[in-house]
């Protein structure tokens, strides 16, 4: 269930990834191609940016593979590394957490304004980043857990 | 300092101890900045909304990704170093020299320096291990110090990223790289020479004149591509952004199309692997906007610029002091850390010094990709001892000269800023 969930969403983020790739072609191709530049592939692809990149660091970037700063980590005893896991999810979960509520509404709230030219309502642009926030609180919530019972795999 | 502003620091700079992920503990400290203020959380999800959404020039960077990556699983970075094999194999330790030769071609279609080590770079270690006059420190250090080249000569992410956050324009900045790009390449070079000379490292049989045609035309097409992206830039034919999806197609046609050396499944791994890796970079972009939100409202930067005002300051003490302290920033911090945060602040300052933007940033990157390869954090060094398994220490020992080359080929730059703005204002940049 969980890996054929995973390769949904990555499915998903290639799929987002793909269509904003054609987009730019779809653009040049336009304006070289038959010199007649289209209004809406630029927004277009903004949109689809938002997307792909909430979408992916959301639910689909593992956590080994993001940016961090291990020096403190690795110099330190396993025991220790475990509180320190332990200490930095509950820390970003329960600021995710704390920001989810204002940030809905303020998504909610640009349901009212459509963008410029596809007069896509804003909300849907901003949505995944409601996503993103839901998905930092989960899985800090998961990680702790698995951390309190001795079973996370980033530890290893 | 104020409450809010301690209590972002405190959670940044904790996240990071506890190694959180550095986007998400810069996002996190500017919640808590938000929340300690009394201020809307919608602002959380505003500023970094609006933030990407207003960012079109930041489009280019997953584009720029995919084509890199694409490249390296194309069998592109192979072409490219039998083609450099034809021209500097030849001299002694001539594989060093064949490395750093491909990473300037490699420099002209990827923005990133962890491409070309990733890419290219492992193509030449593998070579080089194969001999035995090349230890695997040299080997690490000559690649690792090499792709640093990468986001210097255009296409550039970092670059591209410096435009976003001070509003120079992309294409100056593409050409204020050109020939810094082609100076490392130089002192990289006669590096590998006075090293190669001292060892007395033997030269390589030449490469038979009847597999000539050969070569050079498996590797005229992929050298196609710099030249169409830069000519397309220049000429303003289209935008970066363009050039990068550009550059993508170009990779995808060669790779799939006329080399076939793709199948479906090896595409839709290098797209997944794209997508992510364009997340993990926009994340911290994303963070940056929370906390440069902060740092703005706090007037951070304005009193940087003040300070500096009050020390009547040069430019020139200016930039080496900055310098200085990045180099030092660099030993420690990601390269998009240290763009995203502490340029920013800085930007407020070289303006009252009246430094050209230009000339500040293309020597800020210079001085970034000098901190990829400083212990202990570099991201070259881990990405190429992940890749080869090759000490960072052995490739630290082996490599002093050539940080030392990079180091003092900075101070020209700094000094005589027509290194970086004389091809820029050739081709029309700045000139009243």
């Amino acid at each position: 269930m969980r890996s054929w969930l995973k390769r949904g969403a990555d499915a998903v983020g290639v799929g987002l990834f793909v269509a904003l790739f054609l987009t730019f072609i779809i653009q040049i191709t336009a304006r070289f191609g038959f010199n007649r530049p289209l209004p809406w592939t630029d927004e277009l692809a903004v949109i689809l940016y938002v997307w792909v990149i909430m979408w992916a660091a959301a639910f689909m970037v593992p956590a080994k593979e993001h940016v961090v700063f291990d020096l403190v980590y690795n110099a330190v005893d396993k025991g220790t590394r475990r509180g320190m896991l332990l200490l930095g999810s509950v820390l970003i979960g329960a600021l995710a957490a704390y920001a989810l509520p204002g940030s809905w509404d303020y998504v909610r709230f640009m349901a009212r304004e459509g963008t410029p030219v596809l007069g896509l309502p804003f909300m849907w642009v901003f949505i995944p980043f409601v996503f993103l926030l839901l998905a930092l609180v989960v899985r800090s919530a998961v990680h702790v857990v698995a951390l309190l019972r001795h079973r996370s795999r980033e530890l290893d | 300092m104020t409450l809010p502003l301690w209590v972002l620091l405190a959670v940044l700079v904790a996240g990071m101890l506890l190694r959180a992920p550095i986007g998400f503990s810069m996002l996190a400290a500017g919640i808590a900045y938000l929340a300690v203020k009394g201020q809307d959380m919608g602002l959380a999800a505003e500023q970094v909304l609006n933030g990407l959404y207003n960012s079109y020039v930041l489009l280019a960077v997953p584009l720029f990704i995919l084509a890199a990556n694409v490249m390296n699983a194309g069998t592109i970075s192979e072409r490219i170093f039998d083609f450099c094999r034809i021209l500097v194999g030849r001299l002694r330790g001539g594989l060093a020299q064949v490395d750093i030769l491909v990473s300037v071609v490699f420099s002209g279609m990827s923005g990133s320096a962890i491409a070309d080590a990733a890419g290219p770079g492992l193509v030449t270690i593998r070579q080089m291990l194969k001999k035995p006059e090349y230890s695997p420190g040299f080997a690490g250090a000559v690649v690792v110090a090499s792709a640093t080249i990468g986001p210097i000569i255009p296409p550039s992410i970092p670059m591209v990223i410096y435009a976003l956050v001070s509003g120079a324009s992309v294409g100056a900045l593409f050409l204020g790289g050109v020939v810094p790009g082609l100076l490392m390449a130089v002192v990289l070079m006669i590096a590998v020479q006075i090293i190669a000379t001292k060892r007395n490292m033997p030269r390589d049989a030449p490469v038979p004149l009847a597999d000539y045609p050969q070569i050079l035309w498996r590797g005229a097409l992929p050298l196609s591509l710099p030249i169409v992206l830069l000519t397309g830039i220049y000429t303003g034919v289209f935008t970066p952004t363009e050039a990068a999806a550009v550059a993508a197609l170009h990779a995808l046609l060669l790779a799939g199309v006329v080399y076939r050396a793709f199948s479906w499944r090896t595409l839709y791994g290098v797209l997944l692997e794209s997508t992510r890796s364009s997340a993990v970079i926009t994340m911290i972009i994303a963070g940056a906007f929370m906390l440069n939100y902060a740092f703005t409202s706090e007037e951070v930067p304005q009193s940087l610029a003040l300070w500096v005002d009050s020390k009547d300051l040069t430019q020139l003490q200016f930039l080496l002091l900055v310098n200085a302290v990045f180099l030092v920033l660099g030993c420690f911090l990601d390269v998009s850390v240290m763009l995203l945060v502490f340029v920013p602040m800085l930007l407020p300052a070289a303006k009252v010094l009246e430094i050209d933007l230009v000339h500040f940033g293309v020597v800020v990157v210079v001085n970034m990709m000098i901190g990829l390869v400083t212990p202990p954090f570099g991201m070259l060094l881990f990405v190429t001892n992940a890749l080869t398994g090759i000490p960072i220490r052995d490739m630290i020992r082996e490599g002093w000269l050539f940080l030392a080359m990079l180091v003092a080929l900075m101070l020209m730059m700094v000094l005589f800023p027509q290194i970086v703005l004389w091809l820029p204002q050739t081709m029309g940049y700045g000139v009243q």
